[in-house]
């Protein structure tokens, strides 16, 4: 093995040695007189990389026109540093902020009653409902109802007589009429509604609330609770707008894993619905 | 086909238990509903009768029988329709 050694001008030497099996290979220096570069703290290093045009590294910095490939570390990134307008491609199950969609349908045959069961009530201090749906024939011309129900997954209705409720609404030709009720088995939701595709059935929104574990009043005016709008045509066609506003009023709490819409009478449910589509949302909370 | 529930978007089949429970309930809405349907169609109308007509015009029909005497003279003397016919003046309808 051979080595060139080079003696420094006053003491020490640097040698220039190939590794024992080194092939035939050629080392060509630059031709700026700069091998080997330093920082202004004598570190030895090379301040600046410049690959091709297009990329330099350098200064705590990468620069680039364009990035491609797997971004899968590229992790913590602070939000307030990702802005722009993202045309396609850029989405979060659910959706993002405070705000999410929780499921959504369509369809002509729903078959029963709309039920919502399991909902993470840890999560989502509130719920929001926007539905359309039309009776089946065999609940054509009843009314609608709503109850809240217990056991999550294996949900089931409350029907205990703690539903408070009102609905008002108005009708051809400026009429109006109001029900109310307190310490029902379930909560009414409107009046008869008709099931011709055509021209009846209801449409609504309803917010939602239900009492959860850790909350400090779930009892009386702090129980669940639903209200909202409803708009519909009754079994003859008739118009009809309203409000309702449903709360289950116990002096012991009971924390609420979902509801169910269905139509019926006297609290005994019937049927169910033909068409309908829904988008169920959750507030966070 | 037998009856199911739609739980979070997902048809769950009735069991023979649930499907018998359910047959009695509608049996009892249907007696519920005809026993209060008259209340419905007396104020909706049906497809063919029509129903009460609005508060504003019920009272309007009372005022115009008082006023023609179907009540009697002392009628008119009373609180609610000599309450009424002053805000009548106070706000004539345009000939």
């Amino acid at each position: 093995m051979s080595k060139i050694r080079l003696h420094g001008s006053s003491s020490g030497y640097t040698e220039i040695a190939p590794v024992a099996a080194s092939g035939n290979n050629t080392v060509t220096l630059p031709n700026d007189g700069t091998l080997i570069s330093h920082d202004g703290n004598g570190a030895v290093g090379v301040t600046s990389i410049t690959v091709g045009t297009g990329v330099t590294a350098g200064d705590g910095r990468v620069t680039a026109t364009s990035f491609h490939g797997s971004a899968a570390s590229l992790t913590s990134i602070p939000a307030a540093n990702i802005v722009g307008v993202a045309t396609a491609g850029f989405e979060r199950s659910g959706g993002f902020g405070n705000f999410v969609k929780l499921s959504e349908a369509t369809g002509t045959d729903l078959g029963g009653a709309l039920i919502f069961d399991n909902l993470d009530t840890a999560t989502y201090r509130a719920f929001k409902l926007y539905f359309a749906v039309l009776p089946d024939s065999t609940a054509d011309g009843y009314y609608a109802y709503l109850r809240f129900r217990t056991g999550g997954a294996s949900g089931a209705d409350d029907t205990s007589s703690h539903y408070s409720w009102m609905y008002h609404y108005g009708y051809q030709n400026d009429g109006t009429n109001t029900v109310a009720r307190i310490d029902g088995g379930f909560g009414g939701l409107t009046h008869t509604v008709g099931g011709q595709a055509a021209v009846e059935g209801m449409r609504g929104v309803l917010d939602i609330v239900l009492c959860r574990s850790g909350d400090s009043f779930n009892t009386g005016g702090g129980g669940s609770a639903a209200s909202g709008f409803i708009a519909q045509h009754n079994e003859v066609e008739n118009w009809r707008g309203g409000t309702t506003h449903i709360l289950y009023n116990n002096s012991s709490t009971v924390n609420h894993t979902g509801f169910k819409i269905f139509m019926g009478s006297g609290g005994s449910e019937v049927g169910g619905f033909d068409n309908y589509k829904y988008a169920l949302y959750g507030v966070t909370g | 086909m037998g009856r199911h529930y739609l739980i979070n978007g997902e048809k769950v089949p009735f069991t023979a238990e649930q499907e018998t429970a359910r047959d009695a309930s509608e049996v009892a809405a249907a007696a519920d509903l005809a026993a209060h349907k008259y209340k419905n169609d007396r104020i909706a109308g049906t497809a063919t009768t029509t129903g009460y007509p609005n508060l504003k015009e019920q009272l309007d029909q009372l005022y115009r029988d008082i006023n023609a005497g179907k009540f009697g003279s002392d009628a008119k003397t009373g609180e609610w329709f000599v309450g009424i016919s002053s805000v009548k003046t106070a706000f004539p309808k345009p000939s």
